[in-house]
């Protein structure tokens, strides 16, 4: 019974270190394929493969185990020079690893685990491209090679009685060096261990690389681990250095110590506590207002401490949900890969600024979008490698994704270095689709023709291809960013290449609204969304082709009328001037008309009901000091109706 | 008091809508609520009459009658809303009256007669529930909701 228990704890463990481990393979798996002699890459990916078999072998995943098995046997031979990391070979360990991934999805959501007999012969097929006829030799475990002149040193972990799966830590910490340093021989060793045989102590001994000591740290600082000695292998055990949990102090973050470290919670108590927090931050104000009319100096005191704390718990309940933009782009090099590779063209990607934080809304809504701009850089930007030799560029295209942190955005240009938007090309279609007659598509500056690209259903490529036509336009791209407040910005010039500006908020839950009212009932309008306020004389409305319009310095505004947008009855008002809100999206500026202008405040947004979502105009709501509701309005699709 | 044996007896929140009489399944209802400042979505489906705020929450709050087609009540009410636990997120039910809660058997209810169920929509109708000379339509809310999320493809602007 208590071992089901420990399965499911450690199927979570098996989870996020399969995934760890994936990623590194893949990163690796890439690497190599543009350097096939590396066979620090080759390790790399065996190790990954190992630690998943060995974790696998001990849940019963046996099929995990066979797959992770296999992908072994083809890198073994790789890395006896038997095999070349390249063609066939590296789409089958490709292949391999993705099965792994979705093995590992299969196991998070706790369904069957699929097993691909197809691949298991792909990877054996692979095999018999080996060169030369190896000997049927077992693989040996990463870095077992024997290199005796360097001195050696010993590492003893003693795991506290009450570790579940003494195994599955043991290798943990075998991986965990084995990032530093070069793994000789452990007792018990990997074998052993996937056995499960009992064991009171890990000794392993090593070649330490030099970070070996973050190493040591880190597995002192792991859960499960009581005591850990480590020195040289010739030297007698009492001369070691100490260390148990306590002294092991902090730990510099990586996967492994954060698993020890941290706990985890899911995203909708993070939610949860988010709305009680903002709840918390309107009280104050509420609180404050109260405290400052009343002669009370203990009442303030204690009010103005409240203040503190709150803005205190409001900025640490925010950071709490920041997640770093790795999540999302980490994927981006095997993708890359991938789609270069279809479409016959070569392709070499460089990401930056992946530490960057950023609310895990905006990361979720962020990752298609970003998914769709490369494939377009790579489908419709890089040129194959003969056009782009004739163009005089190198063969190899360069896409780059930066993100930087600007003031209180986030910006990620998506980048490459190919072929640029053809403003003709795009004219050719808009005219074809009827968006535009062909005078008009003459005339056209370059900034509306670029605005055209997203338009749902626009595409200047003519055959669709597998991964662009998959139904997410550039039209989702923006709809995307801009639901979060963002905004895309595009730079092209004809030959040398495109980027993608994607300015983002950090934070998305709460922002700074205008107050207003229309029609009893109070409105909030994103500051981002707000020019200035003004009052317009109703003698100053004038009518262009049946649309009242305002001047604002001489600019000509539409004036939208709420409640007419609202479709609310307008009882026969005779005021002689009228309030107006100038809003902007994009480019597009108008005047908004409302009954009442009521002065701004920050807000913590809420989302509406799905059923609600959709809904012309509105994009969420949120609850005011008194208790009543403010609807959130959205500025964007008011202005494009 | 004999603890009452019944073979499979549920659990029903009984509400009326003018003289008719229906009941939800206890176990979906979350919390009664006297009605409270209902803000208006314009622009939303018919019978969606706004939304609540329940304890920092924003609620959508679904009129009955006007899901089920009825007229505004023509006698005073004392309205209530019935909250339940939709899967994604509670949804408010206004309706006219919360009558009773009451222990219902399997054996006392029967399916609906063909005729009256095509005129409210059959899938969401579990059966009807006989009590003495009393009548209680048993009906899923989160069936309902369903199928309002499928209807509200209404006509969109292009």
């Amino acid at each position: 019974m208590a071992k089901e228990l420990d399965m499911k704890k450690y199927a979570r463990l098996f989870v996020t270190e399969s995934r760890e481990s994936l990623r590194v393979a893949n990163d690796a798996m890439v690497g190599l394929e543009k350097e096939p002699e590396n066979r620090e890459l080759v390790d790399q990916i065996f190790r990954s493969c190992h630690t998943i078999k060995g974790m696998a072998g001990m849940m019963n995943m046996q099929s995990v185990a066979d797959t992770a098995h296999a992908i072994e046997d083809v890198l073994s031979a790789v890395r006896e020079g038997e095999l070349s990391p390249t063609g066939a070979v590296a789409e089958a360990i490709f292949h391999g690893l993705d099965t792994l991934d979705s093995m590992v999805s299969a196991v998070e959501s706790s369904k069957e685990i699929p097993f691909d007999q197809g691949l298991i012969e792909q990877l054996q097929k692979a095999l018999t491209q080996k060169s030369k006829p190896a000997p049927e030799k077992k693989e040996a475990p990463a870095g077992k090679r024997k290199r005796v002149e360097t001195p050696t040193k010993t590492m003893v972990v003693r795991l506290g009685k009450r570790c579940a799966l003494p195994s599955a830590r043991a290798l943990v910490i075998l991986k965990e060096l084995g990032k530093t340093s070069v793994v000789i021989d452990s007792n018990p060793d990997e074998q052993e261990i996937e056995h499960e045989h009992m064991f009171e102590e890990l000794q392993i001994t090593f070649e330490a690389g030099e970070k070996f000591h973050d190493s040591v740290k880190r597995i002192a600082a792991m859960t499960d681990v009581d005591q850990l000695l480590v020195g040289d292998t010739d030297k007698p055990r009492e001369s070691w250095e100490k260390m148990s949990r306590q002294e092991a102090g902090p730990a510099a973050p990586t996967p492994d110590a954060a698993l020890a470290k941290t706990v985890r919670v899911g995203m909708d108590k993070l939610d949860d506590l988010l709305d009680d927090v903002g709840e918390l931050v309107i009280s104050r104000s509420r609180l404050l207002e109260k405290a400052t009319a009343q002669q009370d100096g203990d009442l303030q005191e204690i009010s103005s401490l409240i203040d503190k704390l709150t803005s205190n718990i409001q900025s640490k309940v925010l950071g709490i949900r920041m997640i770093p933009l790795d999540m999302v782009v980490g994927r981006f090099p095997r993708m890359v890969r991938d789609l270069a590779k279809n479409g016959g063209k070569e392709v070499e990607l460089v990401v930056e600024g992946g530490d960057i934080e950023l609310d895990r809304t905006v990361v979720d809504r962020i990752t298609e979008p970003m998914m769709h701009l490369l494939r377009n850089c790579v489908d419709h930007g890089i040129e194959t490698p003969e056009e782009r030799e004739k163009a005089g560029k190198k063969p190899k295209g360069l896409i780059r994704v930066v993100a930087s942190k600007q003031q209180d955005h986030v910006l990620i240009e998506v980048s490459d270095d190919g072929r640029g938007i053809d403003a003709d090309k795009i004219r050719a279609v808009a005219v074809k689709k009827g968006m535009m007659t062909e005078s008009e598509a003459a005339n056209a500056l370059s900034r509306d023709l670029i605005d055209l690209l997203f338009k749902p259903g626009f595409s200047t490529k003519t055959e669709v291809t597998e991964v662009s036509g998959r139904g997410v336009g550039l039209d989702v791209v923006r709809n995307n960013v801009e639901y979060l407040g963002g905004s895309v910005m595009v730079n092209t010039s004809k030959g040398a290449g495109t980027t993608f500006s994607l300015w983002l908020p950090f934070t998305l839950a709460i922002i700074e609204a205008m107050l207003v009212q229309i029609a009893g009932q109070t409105y909030a309008v994103p500051m981002g969304a707000v020019v200035e306020t003004h009052k317009y004389e109703r003698v100053e409305v004038k009518s262009v082709r049946e649309r009242e319009v305002v001047q604002l310095r001489g600019e000509v505004l539409p004036l939208i009328s709420m409640k007419g947008f609202f479709g609310i009855e307008k009882p026969a008002e005779k005021t002689s001037s009228l309030n107006a809100l100038i809003v902007q999206s994009r480019d597009r500026r108008a005047a908004l008309e409302v009954d009442e202008l009521l002065g701004h405040q920050q807000i913590v947004v809420k989302s509406l009901d799905r059923r609600l979502k959709g809904t012309r105009g509105i994009s969420g709501g949120t609850i005011l000091g008194t208790g009543s509701i403010a609807l959130i309005l959205d500025i964007d699709s008011i202005l494009g109706g | 008091m004999m603890p009452m044996v019944e073979s499979e007896s549920k659990q029903y929140v009984v509400f009326k809508l003018g003289r008719e009489e229906y009941g939800f399944d206890v176990s979906t209802v979350r919390e009664i609520q006297s009605m409270d400042q209902i803000t208006a979505v314009h622009g939303s489906v018919g019978y969606v009459e706004g939304v609540m705020n329940l304890r920092g929450k924003l609620v959508t709050i679904i009129d009955m009658r006007k899901r089920f087609g009825m007229g505004p009540p023509t006698e005073k009410t004392e309205t209530k809303i019935v909250v339940i636990d939709a899967p994604d997120a509670p949804v408010g039910f206004i309706v006219d009256e919360v009558t009773e809660v009451i222990h219902i058997s399997k054996d006392s209810v029967e399916d609906v007669p063909t005729p009256i169920a095509s005129k409210i929509e059959s899938e969401y109708v579990l059966g009807i529930a006989k009590r003495d000379d009393r009548l209680i339509t048993l009906v899923d809310p989160i069936k309902i909701l369903d199928l309002s999320v499928g209807s509200e493809a209404g006509p969109r602007r292009s």
